[in-house]
């Protein structure tokens, strides 16, 4: 890697797709050409047969990655829910120690085993890190000079969501005219009524919602659409199927965190684009999606 | 500033001691907070810190007198003193400030945090809002907890407090 560098939060997503009953499938992923990635963190996520179903099947998922000379980790895959029993979703990815950096235009490749009964469908493998760039590649925002005054700084949104395969695109939220805002951890959900006994708030409404976030130039932090309550869930959610999140691991108190954080000059957009997938699961109805932006505020207090 | 540093890495300074705080609100000592009826939008709940030492905040824990599943669907919205607003709106407490409460499994846990820290003068004024996020709704009971340190100088704290 690189000694000195820029970093941008990126997400790597894997479509690995159906893996039937004792099936094991190899899925290869190119990178993208215009910088290296860091993976720092792994999660998985699958198509739930059924609402009640939800993403159970996932505790017989087994896999295994290469690094960047093309060599597995593990002698054989392994069993991701013993590693991290909410499937490194939330936002909460299962941490890769250390963290692997793969060259430009690099592969990652997965091995997936399904040892569940049923079929698998829609399988997900998801990488966390940072895309690494050479200095001087991108506009290189960052704090002022000289004096600031932090502060800390909550930004929320709201989007409806229809349930139809017709996106959302070009939402977007604007920093603040009297400050840059730094954006440290996205959370977003749905809540959908009190259900004493389900998991916790019960954010539902929504079962396959997937978001891609772009900056002002157009240059999106993921390869693909990723599914929001895998990269930004909150509170958990019956949507997405995961049977009561234990509040210990995933909730407001654990945000799902950027690597690194995003820097917004005063008044400048950070771009959004939704996806909803849920026509298979006739009885979601409209979702009312909440977002929310936790950061800080950057004053200039002048040299 | 360094984007990787720990939270809250910054030294307490020379001649100051630092002292673990919460400041809890509830419908006693901030009536507004106490209401199970009447309209879904209260503005302005005052919220006065200790008036011993100044208060450095760190985070945050909302909850109610139920347990974990029973997360309202409630914004709250948050004013410093000097008028600045601390959200650019109504944050629902399921993405941020709830914490667990009876009968669960992480009463007292570790709540959502504030970084940087604010730093509030002894016996200021935080300002709350809140509102019931579902149409129609009415007001919701719930408690505040504001953690962080009180900061005392070293000339004027007690032996009890002084951890000099």
């Amino acid at each position: 890697m690189p000694d000195k560098v820029q970093l941008r939060h990126q997400d790597y997503l894997i479509q690995v797709g159906t893996v039937q009953p004792g099936q094991t499938v190899n899925q290869k992923l190119i990178l993208d050409n215009d910088a290296g990635f860091l993976a720092r963190g792994r999660a998985i996520h699958l198509t739930p047969p059924a609402v009640a179903t939800g993403q159970s099947q996932l505790k017989n998922y087994f896999d295994r990655f290469v690094g960047p000379d093309q060599e597995y980790y593990s002698d054989a895959p392994t069993r991701f829910y013993n590693e991290n029993a909410n499937f490194g979703q939330f936002g909460n990815f299962l941490p890769i120690r250390q963290p692997v950096y793969y060259p430009p235009g690099g592969t990652i490749e997965v091995e997936v085993t399904n040892n569940d009964p049923g079929v698998m469908t829609g399988v997900e493998a998801y990488f966390r890190g940072s895309k690494v760039f050479r200095p001087g590649a991108l506009p290189c925002i960052g704090y002022p000079p000289g004096k600031i005054s932090p502060f800390p700084f909550l930004f929320p949104d709201s989007v409806s969501i229809a349930n139809s395969a017709q996106p959302l695109l070009n939402n977007s939220i604007q920093a603040q005219s009297d400050s840059d805002f730094i954006i440290r951890a996205i959370n977003m959900g749905c809540f959908a009524g009190v259900t004493p006994g389900s998991g916790g708030g019960a954010q539902t409404g929504y079962i396959q919602l997937y978001v891609q976030f772009k900056d002002a130039i157009g240059k999106y932090y993921s390869n693909l659409p990723v599914h929001v309550d895998t990269c930004f869930g909150s509170l958990g959610s019956m949507g997405n199927g995961i049977s009561t999140p234990a509040g210990i691991s995933s909730g407001p108190y654990r945000p799902p965190l950027l690597m690194p954080e995003i820097y917004l000059q005063a008044n400048e957009h950070l771009f959004f684009d939704l996806y909803r997938l849920d026509t298979g699961f006739v009885n979601q109805v409209t979702a009312q999606v909440y977002l929310l932006f936790q950061g800080m505020k950057v004053f200039r207090m002048g040299n | 500033m360094s984007l990787y540093r720990p939270q809250f890495a910054y030294p307490t300074p020379d001649g100051f001691t630092d002292q673990d705080c919460d400041q809890y609100f509830d419908g006693n000592n901030a009536p507004a907070l106490g209401q199970t009826g009447g309209p879904g939008l209260v503005q302005n709940i005052p919220l006065q810190l200790d008036k011993d030492a100044d208060f450095l905040w760190r985070g945050i824990k909302i909850s109610r007198p139920l347990s974990y599943a029973y997360v309202p669907n409630l914004g709250i919205q948050l004013r410093m003193a000097d008028d600045r607003y601390l959200t650019a709106g109504f944050v629902p407490v399921w993405l941020w400030g709830w914490q667990p409460s009876q009968n669960d499994n992480l009463t007292g846990g570790p709540g959502c945090i504030l970084e940087p820290e604010i730093y509030c003068r002894k016996g200021s004024t935080i300002l709350l809002d809140y509102q019931n996020l579902t149409s129609g709704g009415t007001s919701i009971e719930f408690t505040v907890v504001l953690t962080g340190v009180k900061r005392w100088s070293k000339s004027l704290c007690c032996g009890e407090t002084c951890h000099a």
